[in-house]
C-alpha cells in the first residue's frame, strides 16, 4: 500500500491546530482565572449586594477565554513548511519530511523524492512524538485550574467578607473616628455591657435582629461610645462565622437575676426621676452632665428601649421647660397606671383551664414582657415565701388542729376562705366550687401558674358568716338592701343579672346554670 | 533527469577524489570538504594561514586528482593584472606585426592564487571576473573561461607584513573562506612520515573528470532543501546585519556590514554540496551548520570598535547561530 503523504500531513497539520488551541486556551485560561479572582474580589469587596449569577459571570471567563483561544487556534491554520520543519528537528529526521514536502510542492518525480517517502514513511509510525503540547501548555493549564479552583472558592466559600457598610464604617472610624451604623455599634458595646452586669434583654434580642442585616432594626449608637478597630474586626468575624457571641441567660436562676436588676434600675430610675421632678419644680435648670450620664445608664439597665430613648432625649436636651415635660412624660412611660388607671388596656388572658379572667387582676398577666417579668419576680418570691412556710410547719407539725384551722381561714394566707351567705347556714363553697363559676368568690390563681395572680379578697367574713365589709365586686348582682337594724341585708337583682349574662352572650345553658345558682342561694321572695 | 545511479556513481567518484587527497594531505580533511565544496558549487575558496602549513600542496594535490589543468599565481606586491590574465602582446608573422593575446594563468581549471594579500589591491582585483563571471576581458575582448573553473587562494593572516588586505568585491566573491590551522601531533608525525621517507610526496592520480565534476553540479543543485531551511538560511544571514531585527546585540554593537546575498547562495549551495558529500539526498540543518562559518566568516565587515577591541567574526557567528532559532 503506497505511503498517503497527503494524509500524513492532514494529521500532522490537524495535531498540530489542536495543541495551538490547546496552548491559546491554556493561556488564556491562566490569564482568565486571574482576571475571574480579581473581578470576583472586586464585586465581592466592591459590591456585596451582587447576586451570585453575576459573580458566576466572572467565573466564567477564563472558560469563555480558553473555548474562544482555542477555536482561535484551532482556525488559525499553522505554516506548514515551518511545521514540518518543527517536526523534523524533534524526529531529528534530518529534514526529510520537509524536504519531501518541497519535493512535492515542485511536482519533481525524482529519485530523491521516491527515497524521501520510503525514509518519511518509516517516520510516519512514530511521528506523534514529535509533536506534543508545549511543558508550558500544562503550567499555564494548572495554573489556569488552580486559578479557577481559588475563584470558585472565593465564590462559593463563606470567607469572611463584610458588608460594604460595614467597611466603610471601619474606615470612617480609622479616619474621623466617626460614629459607626448602630448593627456595629451594637454589638460592639454588648461586650461592654457583659463584664459582670446583665445586659439589657431587649438589647440582647436587638444583637439577633442586628445580625440579620436588618437596618430598621438599628439604633444610632451614643455620641460619646468610642469603637476600636479591633473589637469591629472582631464582631465582623462574628458575624461571618454566622454565630454571634451574645450572653444569654440559660437558667431560669439567670433569667429572674436579670428581671431583678432591671426592676432594681427601673426603681432607681424612678427615685431619681422624682428627685429630679422636684428639683426642677424648685428651680428650673439643666441636667448636669453626671445626671445625664447617670440617667442613661440607669435607662440602658430597664431594657426598655422606650425609656431609653426618652432618657436619652432627656440626657440631651438643655431647655428646662422642656426637661421638666420630658421628665414628667418619662415618668409616666416608667409607671403609665399611675395617672390613669383605666387606660390600662383589658386583655382576656387565656388562664390556661379553659376560662377567661374579665377581672381588671387579669392585665397583670398581659403579653408585655415587662408585666411577665415582674410576674416571675413575684412568683420567685413566693415560691421563697412558701418554702419558708412550708419549712416553719414542718417545724410545727405538733400544734392543735384548731389553731391550723383557724390559719387556714386567714385570706391572707392564701387559704379559701368559709364563705357563707347569711341567714340560712349553707355551706356556700361547695356549691360555688362545683362548676368554676364562682364570680367574685373565685379561686386565685396556683402559685406558679402563668395567667393567675393572687389576690387577697377585698372584704371579710364573719363568725356568723355575715358579710363585715364589702366583699362582691363590680358586676355580680348581689345588691345591699336597705338597712333593717344592725343586720345588712342582701338581695339579686335578678333582672340586672339577666342583663349582664345577656350582655356578656354567654351560652344558653351557662345562663341557665348561673341563674340557678343563685336561685339556689336566694330565698323565695328575693331577700338573702 | 538524474538517477539514483547517476547519484551514487557522483558520491562515489568525490568519495574516492577525497581518499586520494587524504593520502597526501595529512590532518586536514575540513579544508579538502571545503575545497570540494566549492568545486561542486562553481565556486571558489579561500584558505587563510601561515606559510608552511600545506596550503599549496593542498590545492596542487587537488588539481592533480582531478585531472585538470592547473595554474598556480604567486602574488606579490609588484604583480600587474596583466600577469594575470594576460595582455596583448605585438607579434610578427610572415612579415605583419599583429597584436595577439597572450592568456595569463587564469586562463585554467584550477587556478592557485598563492598569497593573494601579497599583492596591490588593484591587481587583486584583475581575477574578479575570472572568479565570478568565469571570463576574462583584455582590452575589448572577452575571452570565456573552461569549466570547471575554481579559483584556490591562500593568504597569510592580514597583520602580517607586506600583505594588503583584500577588497570586500573580491571576498564576497570566494564562496567558503577556510582557515588552515596547525596539524596536530598525530597529523605532525605522518607528515614528517610521508615527506621524508621514500620518494617523498607523489601527487594522486587523476580520478575523476571534468565531466565527473559537471554530472556532479548538476546532482547538486537537484538536492532538495526545506523551505523551511531556506527561511533559516536567510535569516541567519539577515541576522548579520546590525540593522537587521534578526541581529543579536553583540552584531549590532561590533559589526559594519553583514552577509551578502552571495552569502545566502553560498549557504545553500554549500550545504547541498555538504549533504552530496555525506551521501545525502536532501540538505539537513547539519550541512547548514558544517558551511555555516565557512561561508559566513569573511563576509563580516567588523566596525571600528570590533576592530578595536579585536572582536573574532567566528564570535560574532557563533552567536548569530545561538540566537537564531530553525522556526
Amino acid at each position: 500500500m503506497r505511503f498517503d503523504f497527503s494524509r500524513f500531513l492532514l494529521d500532522i497539520e490537524h495535531r498540530s491546530r489542536r495543541f495551538r488551541g490547546l496552548s491559546f486556551a491554556c493561556r488564556l485560561l491562566f490569564y482568565g482565572s486571574l482576571v475571574s479572582i480579581a473581578a470576583i474580589l472586586c464585586l465581592r469587596w466592591g459590591i456585596p449586594d451582587l447576586s451570585r449569577e453575576i459573580l458566576l459571570t466572572a467565573l466564567l471567563i477564563p472558560i469563555t477565554l480558553a473555548l474562544a483561544a482555542f477555536g482561535f487556534g484551532w482556525w488559525k491554520r499553522p505554516s506548514l513548511p515551518t511545521l514540518l520543519l518543527q517536526l523534523d528537528d524533534r524526529l531529528a529526521s534530518g529534514a526529510r519530511i520537509s524536504s519531501l514536502y518541497e519535493e512535492r510542492l515542485r511536482g519533481r518525480d525524482s529519485f530523491v523524492r521516491q527515497r524521501l517517502e520510503s525514509l518519511v514513511e518509516t517516520l510516519s509510525q512514530d511521528w506523534k512524538r514529535g509533536l506534543v503540547p508545549q511543558r508550558r501548555t500544562f503550567s499555564f493549564l494548572s495554573a489556569g485550574l488552580s486559578g479557577i479552583l481559588i475563584a470558585g472558592v472565593l465564590l462559593f466559600a463563606p470567607l469572611p467578607f463584610p458588608e460594604a457598610a460595614s467597611m466603610e464604617a471601619i474606615g470612617q472610624s480609622e479616619s474621623s473616628g466617626a460614629q459607626i451604623p448602630q448593627p456595629m455599634a451594637s454589638e460592639v458595646a454588648r461586650p461592654a455591657s457583659s463584664d459582670g452586669t446583665a445586659a439589657p434583654l431587649e438589647s440582647r434580642d436587638e444583637v439577633f435582629d442586628s445580625s440579620t442585616g436588618d437596618p430598621q432594626e438599628t439604633k444610632p449608637l451614643g455620641a460619646n461610645e468610642e469603637l476600636s478597630l479591633d473589637s469591629v474586626l472582631d464582631d465582623l468575624s462574628n458575624l461571618s462565622r454566622g454565630r454571634t457571641q451574645v450572653d444569654l441567660p440559660t437558667t431560669s436562676d439567670e433569667l429572674l437575676e436579670l428581671v431583678d436588676a432591671q426592676d432594681q434600675a427601673r426603681q432607681a430610675l424612678s427615685d431619681m426621676l422624682e428627685e429630679l421632678q422636684q428639683q426642677m419644680g424648685a428651680n428650673p435648670r439643666p441636667l448636669t452632665q453626671q445626671e445625664s450620664r447617670q440617667l442613661q445608664d440607669l435607662a440602658s439597665q430597664t431594657g426598655d428601649p422606650a425609656i431609653e430613648d426618652m432618657a436619652n432625649d432627656l440626657a440631651n436636651e438643655s431647655n428646662p421647660d422642656q426637661i421638666g415635660e420630658q421628665l414628667q412624660d418619662l415618668m409616666d412611660e416608667m409607671d403609665p397606671n399611675a395617672d390613669d388607671p383605666e387606660s390600662a388596656p383589658e386583655t382576656n388572658e387565656d388562664t390556661g383551664d379553659g376560662s377567661r379572667q374579665d377581672s381588671p387582676q387579669s392585665t397583670e398577666v398581659s403579653g408585655d414582657e415587662e408585666a411577665g417579668q415582674k410576674f416571675l419576680e413575684r412568683t420567685a418570691e413566693r415560691l421563697e415565701e412558701q418554702a419558708n412556710a412550708e419549712a416553719e410547719q414542718d417545724g410545727q407539725s405538733q400544734q392543735p388542729a384548731e389553731s391550723q384551722n383557724e390559719d387556714s381561714q386567714d385570706p391572707s394566707q392564701g387559704g379559701q376562705p368559709q364563705m357563707r351567705m347569711s341567714g340560712d347556714g349553707e355551706d356556700l363553697s361547695d356549691t360555688g366550687g362545683e362548676d368554676g363559676m364562682g364570680g367574685p368568690l373565685s379561686e386565685g390563681p396556683e402559685p406558679g401558674t402563668v395567667g393567675f395572680v393572687h389576690e387577697e379578697a377585698p372584704a371579710t367574713v364573719g363568725e356568723q358568716g355575715e358579710f363585715l365589709d364589702e366583699f362582691v365586686t363590680k358586676g355580680v348582682p348581689v345588691e345591699m338592701a336597705p338597712s333593717q337594724g344592725s343586720e345588712n341585708t342582701h338581695f339579686v337583682d335578678f333582672e340586672r343579672m339577666d342583663s349582664i349574662l345577656q350582655d356578656r352572650n354567654l351560652p344558653d345553658e351557662a345562663q341557665a346554670s348561673i341563674r340557678r345558682y343563685f336561685e339556689l342561694i336566694t330565698q323565695p321572695e328575693g331577700g338573702s | 533527469m538524474i538517477s539514483e545511479q547517476d547519484f551514487q556513481a557522483a558520491t562515489a567518484t568525490f568519495e574516492r577524489l577525497r581518499s586520494s587527497i587524504a593520502e597526501v594531505i595529512v590532518g586536514h580533511d575540513t579544508i579538502v570538504r571545503f575545497a570540494l565544496i566549492s568545486l561542486l558549487c562553481k565556486g571558489n575558496v579561500l584558505f587563510e594561514g601561515v606559510p608552511g602549513l600545506g596550503k599549496t600542496l593542498l590545492v596542487r594535490t587537488l588539481a592533480s586528482a582531478l585531472g585538470l589543468k592547473f595554474s598556480r599565481i604567486q602574488f606579490t606586491p609588484d604583480l600587474m593584472p596583466a600577469d594575470i590574465v594576460g595582455t596583448d602582446i605585438l607579434t610578427e608573422e610572415n612579415g605583419h606585426r599583429q597584436f595577439s593575446f597572450a592568456a595569463g594563468p587564469v586562463f585554467t581549471n584550477v587556478v592557485l592564487a598563492d598569497e593573494i594579500n601579497r599583492a596591490t589591491p588593484k591587481t587583486q582585483s584583475a581575477l574578479l571576473e575570472a572568479m565570478e563571471e568565469r571570463t576574462v576581458t583584455v582590452g575589448s575582448k572577452t575571452y570565456k573561461l573552461e569549466e570547471p573553473y575554481i579559483v584556490l587562494a591562500t593568504q597569510n593572516p592580514i597583520e602580517m607584513e607586506g600583505t594588503y588586505p583584500l577588497p570586500e568585491a573580491q571576498i564576497d566573491r570566494f564562496l567558503l573562506k577556510a582557515k588552515v590551522s596547525f596539524p596536530s601531533l598525530d597529523a605532525l608525525v605522518k607528515i614528517t612520515e610521508r615527506t621524508t621517507e621514500g620518494v617523498g610526496i607523489q601527487l594522486p592520480e587523476a580520478t575523476a573528470t571534468a565531466a565527473d565534476i559537471l554530472t556532479a553540479r548538476e546532482i547538486v543543485r537537484a538536492i532538495p532543501i526545506a523551505a523551511g531551511l531556506r527561511e533559516y538560511i536567510a535569516r541567519l544571514v539577515l541576522a548579520t546585519h546590525p540593522e537587521s531585527e534578526y541581529s543579536p546585540a553583540q552584531v549590532k554593537e561590533y559589526v559594519e556590514y553583514g552577509g551578502s546575498p552571495r552569502a545566502a547562495i553560498a549557504l545553500v549551495m554549500g550545504a547541498k554540496a555538504h549533504a552530496f558529500l555525506a551521501g545525502e539526498i536532501n540538505v539537513r540543518r547539519d550541512d547548514i551548520e558544517a558551511v555555516y562559518k565557512a561561508a559566513l566568516t569573511h563576509r563580516l565587515v567588523l566596525n571600528f570598535r570590533g576592530e578595536a577591541e579585536g572582536i573574532s567574526t567566528d564570535t560574532l557567528l557563533a552567536e548569530v547561530w545561538n540566537k537564531t532559532a530553525i522556526s
